[in-house]
């Protein structure tokens, strides 16, 4: 029998609203009239009710059942001596009372009771051991704790001086105070917070909110609150506290710094807090803090951590001159107009908040009071400490100064004449102070150093420069010159109108990119290795260093020959000097197989990784990313070899170490996640890659933009995988896009950039858009041979590609140079295992086969089912293809019983492998197998084949139309031999439908075979 | 605006296809999510799950300047709790049959989601009490979905499921005895 629930629900939660647990059971018998059922089951309810043993642990569900009930403390309440009056004011932490003490003296105070979830004995533990030191502190600025203890409730609870006052930031906002009041103004909570710390109290957790505005006499005065509030409520920096209350957290974390956004922040000093006090400033003249609630906000968790250890915030000039929108209403509330607040700024200001707001604390101001002086200085117009003048910091300034326009070639040029003119000054500074005692060494030390960093920084400054935006600018530049040039030549208006549209379209023909990336080296490249061989001769390491820079660099503009040359001379000096097993000449052999990698080395490659990996592991650990980078780059060369197997095992180390290592949205992470990727990608385990790929798109557009090279090389990555899957609509976005975007930003010769054109033809064709893809073929194989040499497998993939699309297209003696040269090249470069290698020699045996050279086509097919089977495993798509080409030679042959024997064992497995665009290749596979039945005259099972292969052809169209006529006409051929051998079972009528079908079908078939190259490639980086 | 904010707004303005449509787009996040942490940490690490949750909150609808309203985010809370749960409980299950089968799995304790503490078998069993809950009080079950998967404080539960904080606070005062009594039987 059973009770209504409702009424069940209804008496339990009547018993538990109007009754004490003592009288429940009374209260029961007269609730359920007798009903002893009803009865029993609210019995049950309530014991479970009032029962720990609970399906959480009673520890957390008291914790959390105590969240639910309403704030317990509220006006009238007594807490100790203090009765509260009024709620003022409510904040993440807490809620704050106004309040009156009567004893020992009568005042009025504020109460702030810490809201539930805290170990409040810890709390108040922690609060008792600064009680002396916070009762030392007297300051008109600090408003003082008072007291602090535990409600009857068991929440703590903090008594403050009574501030009837408003944040800083809204109160200077709301009285329109101009910089110099507000700096005024900010100079006052300095001196709060220095003699805080002079009384050995850290604030921890300086904002706004804590430092309120009151006026007295009509002035205002800052008083800074809650000192001592933060240390021992000690809430530590988990997740968990960010999602008890997102946004309050939030607003916290936009003021702290970077040693305290670390998980484990045990290490805070006074200079924190000089840190928060220059978020503070920074807001009090912007508007906003460097990293605001929005850009925090957008981040995950570890990333905002990040973003506050790691990131330099824009210059709080540079951010108002950035908020466009909002800055008539910033210089308003600052009664100023916009351009002279930016002006105002600054130079000065920026240098002060910026030094407040050094990540490496040591470079901070050292007190509050430092921080302070440096700002009255600034107000009296003095000048300030925090632009120390030395040379670098001039030369950095200079640089930084001209940042904006080093995108022209000219003044890329401009700044690296700089930096090796600085370069210059203090390597001879050097000299001079060797000549000189030994106890200079210190300062020596430091002049090194300097060297460094000016090196750093011009390998930074060459890494801006961008072939891209050079070209765009040279332009501009050039058409602004002509235009120029005619009017001063007093040439009239209509044909200088003219004469520009003209120079404009012409110029189209040159890509600008190409342009600049030869004037970049020809003006900035070259000369700089002219100049290390003069400046250096005699500072080996030094030497080595900047040409490692510049091999990047020349790398980077796909200038792989000169960069290559470059590295392995700074390879050469690194060994001379430090010795085969520096970490120098370590990181410098990783960066050379690199480089051999890219130009396809692949021998000397694997023989410079080995020897990377022993010595990495030996000399710097599992670990390191130096280990790390030599692991990846062995991954990346028996990929390119063909050794898919051993590869695997090498990135799925590196990627599980890196994530370990570095964390899983490290951009050196992602990098190998997308190599571990692609690699599936080779050995056609499609479904596996595709989180890896979507994984890394993902962050790298998060993380990096849209724009960035690597977030491009991800967008094609995983417009091929699509491809591959044969969702060719779903990936047509994302490889036009990428193309799109590498002929931007890397130019149209870059070897990248090719890659992204072949994609797309392969695209269109898998689309049967044979016309518009042939232009995409042809182009890529002239622009590899030329980019990339003959040997090159880019270069021989677009061979094969095009020689396949051409015998496709029934153009078989064009075909034929194309596909011998794969072949050759393959087995002479590659060896005859390589997947590249047998690809080709199957494309040439079907160019064979459609010429009628029988006997050729079949060593070639046996050759490539043979060495497939071996080198890439008996299920792998390549390998079925090869098996299907044989099976229709011998089935051609009139071998068709041999030809059943080959293909019959692999259609379960075909139809696992060729799916979605890829049936096709089934549909293929089924009408040869077919047609060998036909041959055999078992015509039930042909007669099933072939059904099914054209209901696929229908349903999934080949991208050559030829291969479903020739299975229609395989129908027809069966029909008839059908009915001839069992006549009047109305055989003749389907064959005379099939013919119909046939001749609707208006081209004539042809013997063909469905081998497209797919030749696909993903990027590796 | 991503996929799941206009849906939220779709829902909102009454697009009754549009709920159906949120669930995959959270699970599959979550799901990502969730494997991308399994695979951060060490094994037997259990999730974190009202972390999850909020992680795929802010990457999937954001944190920009039009603060969602609660009752936008409620559609998207109840969702996600929804795939959270189904996610939890395909871990429990799955732990269920490695502890089964002999398996080390160690818990990690810090954690203080409410239901990270418990053992697989008692998310798997919660699981089953909870859909024969709904079955007789979906409103209750409703609520403690969205309470334990999502971790919504009930204030926030009650906002999400459009009710008043004294009915959310019955339900969920019943639904916490019931299910505490279902689970002693066991």
């Amino acid at each position: 029998m059973s009770v209504d629930p409702n009424k069940i629900k209804a008496v339990f939660l009547k018993a538990i609203e109007q009754c004490e647990p003592g009288k429940w059971h009374d209260f029961l018998a007269a609730a359920c009239e007798g009903d002893a059922i009803l009865q029993r089951r609210v019995e049950v309810l309530l014991e479970a009710h009032m029962g720990e043993d609970s399906l959480f642990d009673a520890q957390v569900f008291e914790a959390f059942s105590t969240v639910d009930q309403p704030p317990l403390e509220k006006p009238g309440s007594q807490i100790g001596p203090y009765k509260l009056l009024q709620q003022i004011g409510e904040g993440g932490m807490g809620t704050v009372f106004l309040a009156e003490q009567h004893e020992p003296v009568q005042r009025k105070v504020a109460l702030k009771v810490i809201k539930p979830g805290m170990d409040t004995r810890q709390v108040i533990a922690r609060f008792d051991a600064e009680r002396q030191a916070l009762s030392l502190m007297d300051h008109p600025n600090i408003a003082k704790v008072l007291d602090a203890g535990t409600t009857d409730y068991g929440r703590p609870y903090f008594v403050m001086e009574l501030v009837k006052g408003q944040p800083i930031t809204k109160y200077c906002d709301e009285h329109q105070l101009t910089t110099r009041q507000r700096l005024e103004l900010f100079v006052s909570a300095c001196h709060a917070i220095q003699h805080a710390h002079q009384k050995g109290i850290i604030h921890r957790d300086i904002k706004p909110s804590n430092v309120l505005v009151a006026e007295y006499d009509d002035r205002p005065v800052c008083k800074v609150i809650d000192f001592g509030v933060a240390k021992a409520l000690n809430q530590p920096l988990t997740e968990k506290s960010m999602f008890t209350g997102l946004g309050q957290i939030l607003g916290t974390l936009e003021y702290m710094s970077p040693e305290q956004a670390k998980v484990n922040q045990l290490d805070i000093d006074t200079r924190s807090d000089v840190y928060s006090l220059g978020v503070l400033l920074y807001e009090l003249l912007t508007g906003t803090t460097p990293f605001n609630k929005q850009r925090l906000g957008s981040a995950a968790w570890d990333e905002m951590l990040r973003i506050i250890r790691e990131e330099e915030p824009p210059k709080p000039s540079t951010r108002l001159s950035d908020s466009q929108d909002s800055l008539p209403s910033i210089s308003a509330s600052r009664h100023t107009e916009p351009a002279k607040l930016t002006k105002l700024v600054r130079g000065e200001l920026d240098w002060i908040v910026m030094k407040a707001l050094e990540k490496d604390r040591g470079r901070r101001y050292e007190t509050a009071n430092g921080f302070a002086m440096d700002i009255q200085r600034y107000l009296s117009d003095e000048p300030v400490q925090a632009c120390p003048p030395s040379k670098l910091y001039r030369f950095r300034k200079f640089a930084r100064k001209h940042k904006a326009v080093v995108g022209t070639a000219s003044a890329a040029l401009l700044i690296l004449l700089l930096g090796i003119a600085g370069l210059a000054v203090s390597n001879s500074l050097i000299r001079n102070e060797q000549t000189k005692t030994m106890a200079l060494a210190d300062q020596l030390k430091a002049r090194a150093d300097e060297l460094k960093l000016v090196s750093d920084f011009q390998a930074g400054m060459l890494k801006q420069v961008d072939p891209t935006a050079a070209g765009m600018l040279l332009t501009a530049d050039v058409q602004a010159k002509l235009a120029a040039a005619l009017a001063k030549a007093n040439v009239p208006e209509a044909e200088r109108t003219q004469r520009l549209g003209v120079f404009t379209a012409e110029w189209k023909n040159v890509n600008a990119t190409d342009a600049a990336r030869e004037l970049i080296d020809r003006t900035i490249l070259r000369p700089a290795v002219e100049a290390i061989d003069k400046q250096f001769a005699d500072q080996p390491l030094i030497d080595a260093q900047l040409r490692q820079v510049l091999a990047d660099r020349y790398w980077d503009l796909g200038l792989l020959d000169a960069a290559l040359r470059l590295q392995e001379r700074a390879l050469a000096t690194r060994r001379r000097i430090l010795g085969d097993e520096h970490p120098e000449t370590l990181n410098s052999i990783n960066h050379l197989c690199t480089l051999l990698w890219g130009q396809d080395k692949l021998n000397e490659a694997e023989a410079y990784c080995r020897e990377a990996i022993q010595k990495c592991r030996n000399v710097l650990g599992e670990e390191h990313v130096e280990t790390l980078d030599a692991i990846n780059n062995m991954g990346l060369v028996l990929q390119a070899q063909g050794k898919l197997v051993d590869a695997e095992k090498y990135f799925r180390d590196v990627v599980e170490k890196s994530r370990h290592v570095l964390g899983a949205d490290h951009p050196d992470t992602l990098e190998k996640i997308n190599n571990l990727g692609t690699l599936l990608l080779d050995q056609s385990k499609l479904s596996e890659a595709e989180p890896y790929f979507r994984e890394v798109l993902a962050k790298r557009q998060r993380v990096l933009g849209d724009q960035h090279i690597r977030t491009v090389n991800s967008t094609n990555n995983l417009g091929v995988l699509l491809k591959n899957q044969g969702k060719l609509n779903e990936a047509e976005p994302y490889l036009r896009e990428a193309l799109v975007m590498y002929r931007r930003v890397l130019g149209e010769e870059h070897p990248t950039t090719l890659v992204a054109i072949h994609n797309m033809g392969t695209l269109l064709l898998f689309q049967g858009k044979l016309g518009e893809a042939e232009p995409y073929f042809r182009e890529t194989v002239e622009q590899f041979r030329r980019v990339l040499g003959a040997e090159h497998s880019n270069t021989l993939n677009s061979i094969g590609t095009l020689g396949n699309f051409l015998r496709q297209q029934g153009k078989l003696s064009e075909a034929e140079p194309y596909c011998r040269e794969a072949v050759e090249t393959g087995r002479r470069v590659y060896g005859d295992e390589n997947p590249l290698t047998l690809r080709s020699i199957r494309n040439l045996g079907t160019l064979l086969f459609a010429q009628g050279r029988m006997d050729e086509a079949e060593s070639c097919f046996k050759e490539a089912v043979e060495k497939s089977r071996r080198a890439l495993g008996a299920e792998h798509s390549e390998t079925l293809n090869n098996i299907m080409a044989l099976g229709m030679l011998l089935q051609a042959k009139g071998m068709c019983e041999e030809s059943v024997e080959l293909l019959d064992p692999i259609v379960a497995i075909s139809r696992k492998t060729f799916v979605l665009g890829n049936l096709f290749r089934l549909a293929r596979l089924l009408t040869i197998l077919g047609k060998a039945h036909l041959g055999l005259r078992e015509f039930t099972n042909a007669e099933a084949n072939l059904l099914q292969a054209q209901a696929i052809f229908e349903k999934s169209p080949s991208p050559e139309p030829s291969l479903a006529r020739d299975c229609i006409q395989a129908l027809v051929e069966l029909y008839t031999a059908w009915n001839a051998a069992e006549p009047s079972k109305g055989y003749d009528v389907k064959a005379v439908e099939w013919k119909a079908k046939l001749d609707d079908i208006s081209q004539p078939a042809t013997e063909s075979v469905p081998e497209n190259q797919q030749t696909d490639q993903a990027n590796k980086k | 605006m991503s996929d799941v904010t206009r849906i939220l707004s779709q829902i909102e303005s009454g697009d009754p296809s549009a709920a159906e449509q949120l669930l995959p787009l959270v699970y599959e996040e979550l799901r990502k999510l969730a494997a991308a942490r399994l695979a951060q940490e060490k094994p037997g690490q259990t999730l974190q799950a009202t972390a999850l949750v909020h992680e795929a909150y802010l990457k999937l609808v954001g944190n920009g300047e039009r603060e969602q309203s609660w009752d936008n985010r409620g559609h998207f809370f109840a969702a996600a709790a929804e795939a959270m749960r189904r996610i939890l409980v395909d871990v429990a299950r799955r732990k269920q049959a490695e502890i089964h089968g002999g398996g080390q799995v160690r818990f990690d304790l810090e954690d203080a989601d409410l239901l990270s503490r418990a053992s697989p078998d008692r998310i798997v069993a919660l699981d089953d009490a909870l859909a024969k809950l709904a079955v007789e009080d979906s409103a209750a079950s409703d609520l403690v979905k969205i309470r334990l998967f999502a971790g919504l404080s009930l204030e926030e539960s009650a906002a999400a499921l459009g009710l008043s904080r004294a009915s959310a606070y019955r339900h969920w005062t019943y639904a916490r005895a019931w299910l505490c009594a279902e689970l002693a039987d066991r």
